[in-house]
């Protein structure tokens, strides 16, 4: 053992930790906060008025990528520059004028009061809905098909290579858990899912938080460019981004950089991917109640209906949404005159730009490192061996189940 | 086996008011219910005023 407790993967005698496993008071139910904590170190609750401020700053950068898509290109027009200017895509602005935000903001020490208005998931999963719309009914049935084959098998291949290699390098099985889960589901969704199927600690849920966005954040610029570089079709690109890249965000921005084609199988299987997420809480939450540490996960779900209603609780409410406004615009097309139907979708599709760009720019004020500094390397490289993993397996499947698809 | 995860530095501005990180996972769970049909409902209230033709050519950017 290291006496300086140097980054050698193994662990000095450690402090308590400050925050116990989440518990509940037996009389009330309600969680019990941390005893240890000082009342010095809490910071002041967010005030409206300083959720009021970041909406101001969530909306500004936005505004200012609708300026810049337009903007850039035009400027850089005659110079050598041109090619590159107009393939620079919103979500590339919108994540950079985020990270500036963040910057600026983490400087004056100001990030955290607004951090309530910097709604990703909220904001994506608005858009998706609205991306619903744009999608015929019909590509949704032929696609959803290959999409859950495709999610099964990779979700199954990343769970348990995650899970091994985690435990090869002697990594907590609490973690395991939240590792496993949001490398192979939907990143920090899943993490949660997990993180209250095993009762794992709130520090284990934050560090695996901060690694789903370390890792997310270049995959969108990565995956669009490598899919290129293999000629990859539009399908199997969205395939592989929607089966790759952890956070439903994420997977957007890439698909977006991609293509409309490969936004729109993307979406299909990450959500479909997501949809899974209640089966594997709940495979879990039995795993740890009966294998893993017996008395210390909650009690699983034993019955039919308790199975039920934990997997219906789960699942993400927004694809609903997504399905219902392919469904309606679909049955319109059908229906209703293009001259009247088209102006009405292209107002959809501006407000869906909206919303994306809201949510990018919120990803790049998001944005933290300093957490996963403070854990060590071993979780660094399960989730880095993984994602390579995730990434081949992938390529793979998205290949075998998406190569013949025609929109 | 004792937790591999130890904060090296004083434990990072993740507090029980943090709305990034909440109280429980359990809390979280909830909250990301009551965002999912947040998102659901404004979602499809959105593509049923455009489609009603509420939202004038124009008006975005």
């Amino acid at each position: 053992m290291s006496a300086t407790g140097a980054r050698t993967g193994v662990r000095p005698p450690v402090r308590p930790v400050r925050s116990a496993p989440l518990s509940s008071d037996p009389r009330t139910g309600q969680s019990v906060p941390d005893p240890d904590e000082a009342p010095a170190a809490r910071l002041p609750r967010a005030s409206s008025g300083w959720t009021l401020l970041g909406i101001v700053v969530v909306l500004a950068p936005a505004a200012g990528v609708q300026v810049l898509v337009r903007a850039v290109p035009a400027a850089a027009e005659a110079t050598a520059f041109a090619g590159v200017a107009r393939s620079i895509e919103f979500p590339i602005y919108a994540i950079l004028l985020g990270f500036a935000g963040n910057g600026v903001l983490s400087l004056l020490g100001w990030r955290q009061r607004m951090a309530a208005a910097f709604r990703t998931e909220l904001f994506i999963k608005t858009g998706l809905v609205l991306l619903g719309a744009s999608i015929n009914a019909a590509i949704v049935l032929r696609a959803i098909g290959p999409a859950l084959v495709q999610a099964v098998l990779l979700i199954a291949m990343v769970f348990s290579f995650t899970w091994w290699f985690a435990g090869r390098l002697g990594v907590d099985d609490r973690l395991r858990a939240l590792l496993a889960s949001a490398l192979s589901i939907c990143g920090v969704s899943a993490a949660v899912a997990a993180a209250g199927a095993v009762q794992a600690r709130k520090e284990q849920l934050a560090f695996t938080a901060t690694l789903v966005i370390v890792f997310a954040v270049p995959s969108i610029f990565l995956l669009p460019w490598l899919a290129d570089l293999m000629g990859l079709s539009p399908a199997v690109t969205g395939a592989w981004i929607g089966g790759n890249i952890d956070t439903t965000a994420a997977v957007t921005a890439a698909g977006t950089v991609a293509g409309e084609e490969a936004l729109q199988i993307a979406a299909i299987v990450k959500t479909t991917q997501n949809a899974l997420l209640g089966v594997v809480a709940v495979l879990l939450t039995m795993y740890f109640a009966f294998r893993a540490a017996p008395g210390a996960a909650p009690s699983p779900p034993t019955s039919r209906r308790a199975v039920l209603r934990t997997v219906r609780e789960r699942f993400p409410k927004f694809v609903l949404g997504f399905l219902a406004a392919s469904v309606l615009v679909t049955i319109l097309r059908e229906t209703m005159p293009s001259g009247v139907l088209d102006p009405r979708l292209d107002a959809i599709k501006s407000l869906q730009t909206w919303a994306f760009t809201l949510a990018f720019v919120c990803i790049g004020l998001e944005f933290k490192v300093s957490a996963a500094r403070e854990a060590g390397w071993r979780p660094v490289l399960v989730f880095a061996a993984a994602t390579a993993v995730n990434l081949l397996g992938g390529l793979l499947l998205a290949a075998l189940l998406f190569s013949g698809f025609a929109f | 086996m004792p937790s591999p995860l130890t904060p090296r530095s004083p434990q990072p501005p993740q507090t029980p008011e943090s709305p990034e990180f909440p109280e429980s996972p359990e809390d979280h769970r909830r909250f990301s219910l009551g965002e999912d049909w947040c998102a659901t409902i404004a979602g499809l209230a959105i593509v049923l005023l455009c489609l009603l033709g509420a939202v004038p050519e124009g008006m975005l950017p």
